[in-house]
C-alpha cells in the first residue's frame, strides 16, 4: 500500500501536470471572437475539464499522500515490488523493443513494399520474444505476410 | 416488419459467413489468457472498412459474442480465465474439471452461455424498440444529460477506484475536445498539426487503448506455458432435465447479466460475481459451492452472455456504450459513416434489427463451435502468445492507417497505446478514458445546441420534469461516488497494517 501510494503521488503529479497545461492553454485561448449562446466560448468546457482533472488529482495526491506512512502490509502478495507499476521484472527490453520495431514498421510502411517489410517486421518480433528456430520463423513470417499482403493488398485494395 | 427485414439482411450467406468468422474467433480469443473482445474487434477493423455497415457490425457482434464462451475454456481447463468475466467460472469449472469431468463443465458453460445469451437477446429485441420510440423525442438538452449520466455511471460502477475512473473519463473528455471547436470552428490544442484539425481519430484512439497497450502489457505472458487439467475432452452437454432443476440459476444469471450490461462501463465482470453469490445463497447446496457445483458454472455463465443484450440497450438507442466491446463497434459505425445516437433507430432499423438479429445467430454459432470444435481450442490454449502478438500488432497498424488511407492516425494509435499501457499500469480503468472520448463530442455539440435554441438559458436543462429527473440522478449518483469512494479509502486504512 506504502508503496502503490508512491506511485499514486507519481501519477496525482503528472495528471496535476496535465491540468495546469490545459488551463493555462485555455486562459491564452483558442481565438474565437464571440461566445456561444449561454457564454460558452471553446475554451469553456476544456477550461471546466482542466479545473475538474486538477480538482482530482489534488485528491489522488492528498489521499496517497496521507497512505504515505502506513506500514508496509505483512501480506506477501504486496511487497514494495509487486506494488510498483513498473516492476524490475517487467520486460522492459520486450516493450522498448516492440514499440521500436512498431515506429520503425509504421515508418517505412508508404516507403517499402508491404510484403517484405511485413516479414522482416514479423520475423524480427518473433526473434525478439525468444523463438530461435530459424525454419519456424523463417515460415511463419514468410507466409503470414503473404496472407496478409494478399488480404490487404490483393483482396481489399488498401493503398498500402 | 422491420424485426423480419432485420434478420432477413443477417441471413444473407456472407452475413452468415462473417457472422461464423466473427464467433469463432471471438471463442478462440476469448480462450486465450490477455487477448480481450476489444482487441478482437480492433483486429477486425482493417478489414471490415471495405465493407457495408451491416456485414461489418455483424463480424463484430459475433465476435463479442464468442468471446463471453471462450473465457470459460481456459478458466474451467487452466484455472486460468481469458477474459476478467470467466474468473467466477472458474471456481466451480477448474474442481469440476480436476475430477475427470472436464467435458461436463464444458458443456455447462456452453449451455449457460447459450441460455444467458438468448435471454439478453430477447430482452434487447423487446426493449430496444420501445426505448428507441422514447429516445428519439429527446432534445438537445436530453442527449447533453444522458450523455452526462452515462459517464458517471461509468466512473461510478468501472471496477477498481471510483476516483481513478472519474480521472480516466475527465481525461477521455479532454482528448475529445481536441480538434476544431464545433460551434466557432476555431482550432484547439492541434499546436499546428494539419492531422489533429479533425480531432483525434476514434479508430487510432481505440486501436492505441485496445490493441497496441494490450500488447504491450501482456508482454510478461510470452513464454508462459499452459497446463491443462484434461488433454482430451469431448463437451458433454447437460441434458435438458439437469437444466429444468437448475433453471433458477441460469434465470439469475440471466437477469443480473442484462440488468448490469445495460449500465454503460460495468461490464460482466461485477455481475458474474454478483450472480454466483446470489445462486449460492439461494441453494441448498451452498456448502458445494467452490467445489465443482454445476449451478457455480451456469450462473456465471448465463450472467456473461447476457451482458450483450444488456449493452445493446444504451449503445443501438442512446449511442452510449455499454463496455470496451460496444465502444469499438460504436467507433466502426462512425467510421462506416453513421451516427449512433437518439435517431438511429428511426434512420437505420434494418441496421438495428440487423444487428439485433446477427446476435441471436453468433448465440446459436457459439453454442454450435463450443460444442464441436473444442479440441481445436484446446490445442491454441497450449501454444505461447508470441506467435500472435506481432500478427495483432501488423494488424493495429494497418487498421489504424486504413481508418483514413494516411500515416498520421498510425502515430496516433502508438502515442495511445504507449500512454495506454502507462494508465493500466498506473490502475486507471481505459474503458472510462475511451468512453469519455466517444461521448465527450456528443455531450458538447448537444449542449451548446441546446444552449443556443433556448438563448443561452441554463434553466433548460432543468425545466422539465424528465430533464429534473435526470439532473436528480446524475447528483445522487455523484454524492453515491463520493461515499463508495471514502468507503474504498477506509477499507484501504484498514486493511493496510497488517504485522
Amino acid at each position: 500500500m506504502r508503496q502503490k501510494s508512491r506511485w499514486d503521488i507519481v501519477a496525482a503529479t503528472i495528471i496535476g501536470a496535465i491540468a495546469i497545461f490545459v488551463l493555462a492553454t485555455t486562459y491564452v485561448g483558442f481565438g474565437a471572437p464571440f461566445a456561444d449562446a449561454g457564454g460558452i466560448y471553446p475554451e469553456t468546457l476544456p477550461r471546466v475539464y482542466g479545473y475538474a482533472l486538477l480538482l482530482l488529482s489534488l485528491v489522488l495526491a492528498f489521499e496517497a499522500w496521507s497512505q504515505r506512512k502506513a506500514p508496509l502490509s505483512g501480506d506477501a502478495d504486496e511487497t514494495e515490488k509487486d506494488a510498483s507499476p513498473f516492476p524490475r521484472d517487467f520486460p522492459w527490453g520486450r516493450v522498448a523493443g516492440t514499440l521500436g520495431l512498431t515506429v520503425i514498421f509504421a515508418y517505412c510502411l508508404p516507403l517499402l513494399p508491404f510484403f517484405p517489410l511485413a516479414a522482416v517486421f514479423l520475423a524480427s518480433l518473433f526473434l525478439l520474444y525468444g523463438h530461435r528456430a530459424p525454419v519456424n520463423i523463417g515460415l511463419v513470417s514468410l507466409i503470414g505476410a503473404a496472407a496478409m499482403d494478399v488480404l490487404f493488398i490483393r483482396i481489399l485494395n488498401l493503398p498500402l | 416488419m422491420e424485426v423480419l427485414n432485420g434478420f432477413a439482411a443477417a441471413l444473407q450467406p456472407l452475413n452468415i459467413l462473417l457472422i461464423f468468422g466473427g464467433t469463432a474467433l471471438g471463442v478462440l480469443v476469448g480462450a486465450l489468457p490477455g487477448l480481450s473482445s476489444p482487441m478482437a474487434i480492433i483486429v477486425l477493423l482493417p478489414l471490415t472498412f471495405g465493407m457495408e455497415p451491416l456485414p461489418a457490425l455483424l463480424a463484430m457482434v459475433g465476435v463479442y459474442v464468442g468471446t463471453k464462451l471462450g473465457g470459460s475454456f481456459s478458466a474451467i481447463l487452466l484455472r486460468t480465465p481469458g477474459t476478467p468475466a470467466g474468473a467466477c467460472t472458474a471456481l466451480d469449472g477448474y474442481p469440476l474439471a480436476q475430477r475427470g469431468e472436464a467435458g461436463r463443465a464444458l458443456g455447462l458453460a456452453t449451455m449457460g452461455s447459450t441460455l444467458g445469451g438468448i435471454f439478453g437477446w430477447l430482452i434487447a429485441i423487446i426493449f430496444v424498440p420501445l426505448l428507441a420510440t422514447i429516445a428519439v423525442k429527446s432534445t438537445n438538452a436530453d442527449i447533453a444529460l444522458v450523455g452526462v449520466l452515462g459517464l458517471v455511471m461509468v466512473s461510478a460502477f468501472v471496477r477498481g477506484s471510483t476516483l481513478k475512473g472519474l480521472i480516466g473519463v475527465i481525461l477521455g473528455l479532454l482528448i475529445a475536445t481536441v480538434g476544431l471547436d464545433p460551434m466557432a470552428a476555431v482550432p484547439r490544442f492541434t499546436f499546428g498539426s494539419v492531422g489533429l484539425l479533425e480531432g483525434v481519430s476514434f479508430a487510432a484512439a481505440l486501436i492505441g487503448f485496445f490493441g497496441i497497450a494490450v500488447v504491450l502489457a501482456d508482454m510478461p505472458l510470452i513464454g508462459s506455458k499452459s497446463f491443462l487439467t484434461a488433454d482430451k475432452v469431448s463437451v458433454q452437454m447437460p441434458k435438458f432435465g439437469e437444466l429444468l432443476r437448475r433453471w433458477k440459476s441460469i434465470a439469475i444469471g440471466a437477469v443480473y447479466g442484462t440488468g448490469v450490461g445495460a449500465i454503460p462501463g460495468v461490464g460482466a465482470e461485477g455481475a458474474t460475481w454478483l450472480a454466483y453469490a446470489t445462486a449460492r445463497n439461494i441453494s441448498p447446496e451452498k456448502e458445494q459451492f467452490g467445489t465443482g457445483h454445476p449451478d457455480g458454472i451456469l450462473a456465471p455463465e448465463a450472467t456473461n452472455n447476457a451482458v450483450t443484450g444488456g449493452t445493446m440497450l444504451p449503445m443501438l438507442t442512446l449511442g452510449i456504450p455499454g463496455d470496451g466491446s460496444t465502444a469499438v463497434m460504436l467507433g466502426a459505425l462512425v467510421l462506416h459513416g453513421i451516427q449512433p445516437g437518439v435517431l438511429l433507430m428511426r434512420d437505420e432499423s434494418t441496421l438495428v434489427y440487423g444487428i439485433l438479429a446477427g446476435m441471436l445467430i453468433a448465440t446459436i454459432f457459439m453454442a454450435l463451435i463450443g460444442w464441436t470444435a473444442i479440441r481445436a481450442f484446446i490445442y491454441v490454449l497450449t501454444k505461447d502468445r508470441s506467435w500472435l502478438f506481432p500478427f495483432v500488432l501488423v494488424f493495429a497498424t494497418i487498421g489504424a492507417f486504413a481508418s483514413s488511407n494516411a500515416m498520421f492516425p498510425v502515430y496516433v494509435a502508438l502515442f495511445f497505446g504507449v500512454v495506454g499501457f502507462c494508465l493500466e499500469r498506473f490502475g486507471f480503468p481505459i474503458v472510462t478514458v475511451v468512453l469519455g472520448i466517444i461521448l465527450g463530442p456528443i455531450i458538447e455539440y448537444n449542449a451548446r445546441v441546446a444552449l443556443a435554441v433556448s438563448g443561452g438559458e441554463w434553466s433548460t436543462f432543468i425545466d422539465a420534469p424528465h430533464r429534473m429527473g435526470l439532473v436528480i440522478a446524475l447528483v445522487a449518483l455523484m454524492v453515491w461516488e463520493v461515499i463508495q469512494h471514502r468507503k474504498q479509502v477506509k477499507q484501504a486504512k484498514v486493511t493496510q497494517p497488517i504485522n
